[in-house]
């Protein structure tokens, strides 16, 4: 073989080897640089009137402290607009929840933007006394079938009302 | 004797019939009373809402469309909240409201979904045209860099050829 040629299979490897790291770490750039995808998910959160997650109403006395204000957050990450409603249901405490079976006492709905979060104030007066459960279910709306079905977040607060 | 038996227990049975099972629960003052109002302008909603799903799916921005669902679900549920004082006057007027711009909603997720359709089109047209260009430009440089090589490979042998007749003279 003569020097030219050696020197020609000389340059073809060094061409070949340095594209491939051109390729590879162009490769590995667009790997780093691209942001995993995210599990799509909606959350609910209930905060006390100061939109804290600290003072919650626990024992409420008749004409004293029996109406109280509460925030209920709903986060949108789903990766598209949802249209979600907030279902409030007021029990014992005795009854199944995860959804609740009974009827919702008050609901709210809002039409949540991809990355959107919004909270809905809940001023309610409970005039009877014992033990109360406050039970919000997040329902979403599905458009193929045209009805809100469960998204499995809920959460619920206690509340034991006594006589002044 | 009979009859008046049964009249006595239906009257009896009556009261209990309206009471309502939940009166050791809480209260709350909400009651949903539908219409026939709101029911139509909450189908008109779900309209708007499914279109701008659709919009969205397509890649367009519909942030402003969703400000009009919100606004037009305020409606629905100030109508709802009239109804159940028995105001059906303006039940019926924010019905009317809320299907108006229920009704906006579908007209700009339509232009929503046209525009993001003419922007990926030109989109389209732009890129493949500078796909196309760059491309007659890389074979034109091939070409133009062969011929230059070639020439600069046939200036220089033609100085060797004339080194090497200087150099054996």
């Amino acid at each position: 073989m003569s020097t030219n040629e050696m020197k020609d299979e000389e340059k073809a490897i060094a061409v070949a080897v340095l594209s491939a790291i051109i390729v590879l770490s162009g490769l590995l750039v667009y790997i780093s640089l691209t942001p995993a995808r995210q599990e799509p998910f909606v959350s609910l959160y209930l905060l006390d009137s100061e939109k804290k997650a600290e003072n919650y109403p626990q024992l409420l006395v008749l004409g004293k402290n029996n109406t109280f204000l509460l925030w209920v957050g709903v986060e949108n990450f789903m990766g598209r607009i949802e249209y979600s409603s907030v279902l409030v249901k007021v029990d014992d405490g005795t009854g199944h929840v995860d959804p609740s079976p009974i009827d919702p006492v008050y609901r709210f709905e809002k039409v949540l933007l991809n990355k959107e979060t919004q909270e809905f104030p809940i001023t309610t007066t409970i005039n009877q006394t014992g033990q109360h459960r406050i039970v919000f279910e997040l329902w979403l709306f599905d458009e193929l079938d045209n009805v809100f079905s469960y998204s499995g977040s809920w959460c619920s607060i206690w509340l034991d009302v006594i006589e002044s | 004797m009979k009859t008046r038996l049964w009249l006595i227990l239906v009257v009896l049975t009556f009261p209990f019939m309206l009471v309502n099972p939940c009166t050791n629960r809480v209260h709350f003052s909400l009651e949903t009373p539908i219409n026939e109002g709101i029911e139509e302008a909450r189908a008109k909603f779900q309209e708007a809402y499914n279109a701008t799903v659709e919009a969205e799916r397509t890649g367009a921005e519909v942030s402003e469309a969703v400000k009009k669902l919100n606004d037009a679900l305020d409606y629905i549920f100030q109508a709802e909240n009239h109804t159940a004082h028995g105001d059906m006057e303006q039940a019926f007027l924010w019905t009317q409201v809320s299907m108006q711009l229920s009704e906006e909603t579908l007209v700009l997720t339509q232009e929503l979904k046209q525009q993001t359709e003419t922007l990926r089109y030109t989109r389209l047209v732009v890129y493949s045209v500078i796909f196309v260009a760059l491309l007659i430009f890389v074979i034109y440089a091939f070409f133009i860099g062969r011929r230059i090589w070639k020439r600069h490979r046939q200036n220089k042998f033609m100085e060797m050829r004339v080194e090497g007749t200087l150099g054996s003279k």
